[in-house]
């Protein structure tokens, strides 16, 4: 996040909002936004229905135990820090294996950039966005790519 | 809870129509996606994991 956090007044200055699509359940939207700073609209799709619906997809059970084993000690340190409010929401090892993306949605609900990942990979740099975002005003919109396959 | 049920087999495509999608917002509300693109273009970042 704190990447696009970064990115973020300079896509607003542009006339775009990012909004945060995450896989926490809506239970837990509310104490997240009391405990951390959320920069930009968090939306809550606990169940993956739009995760679905935009293709996005999972990588099995066994790559699901695997991601889940390594991720363990990490995720147990921040709740100890109290950089996590929860263990509750990892406890789906579906959702620890979901591909990472990004869509730029135009004003006709058009998808103008797509960048779809494994959920390892970094985010694309803020000037890509800035360049999607750009290129939309000018009508020439820039195409992402699909970075690596899970 | 989510308003749309449908899974997709295929990522959407550049130059295809963004689906729909009603979700509840952490900081208070709903955010519908048809509403929330009048105010101009909209950045969806899918996070993987818990952020």
């Amino acid at each position: 996040m704190a990447q696009l956090r970064l990115g973020h007044p300079e896509i607003k200055r542009r006339g775009a909002e990012i909004f945060h699509v995450t896989l926490t359940p809506p239970a837990l939207g509310p104490l997240y936004a009391r405990r951390f700073t959320l920069p930009f609209p968090y939306l809550c799709d606990g169940d993956l229905a739009v995760y679905r619906r935009y293709g996005l997809t999972t990588k099995g059970a066994l790559a699901a135990l695997r991601t889940g084993l390594e991720s363990f000690p990490r995720i147990v340190t921040g709740i100890v820090k109290g950089e996590q409010p929860s263990l509750l929401p990892y406890s789906s090892t579906e959702k620890m294996t979901t591909e990472q993306a990004i869509f730029l949605v135009a004003q006709d609900g058009r998808v103008s950039f797509r960048y779809i990942a494994d959920g390892h990979a970094p985010v694309p740099p803020n000037e890509t966005l800035l360049r999607a975002v750009d290129a939309l005003s000018s009508g020439f919109p820039i195409a992402g790519s699909k970075q690596s396959e899970i | 809870m989510s308003e749309v049920h449908a899974t997709s087999a295929r990522p959407i495509e550049v130059g295809g129509l963004a689906p729909d999608f009603s979700l509840p917002r952490a900081q208070g509300g709903v955010v519908t996606l048809k509403h929330a693109i009048r105010d101009g273009p909209a950045v969806l970042w899918f996070s993987a994991g818990m952020v």
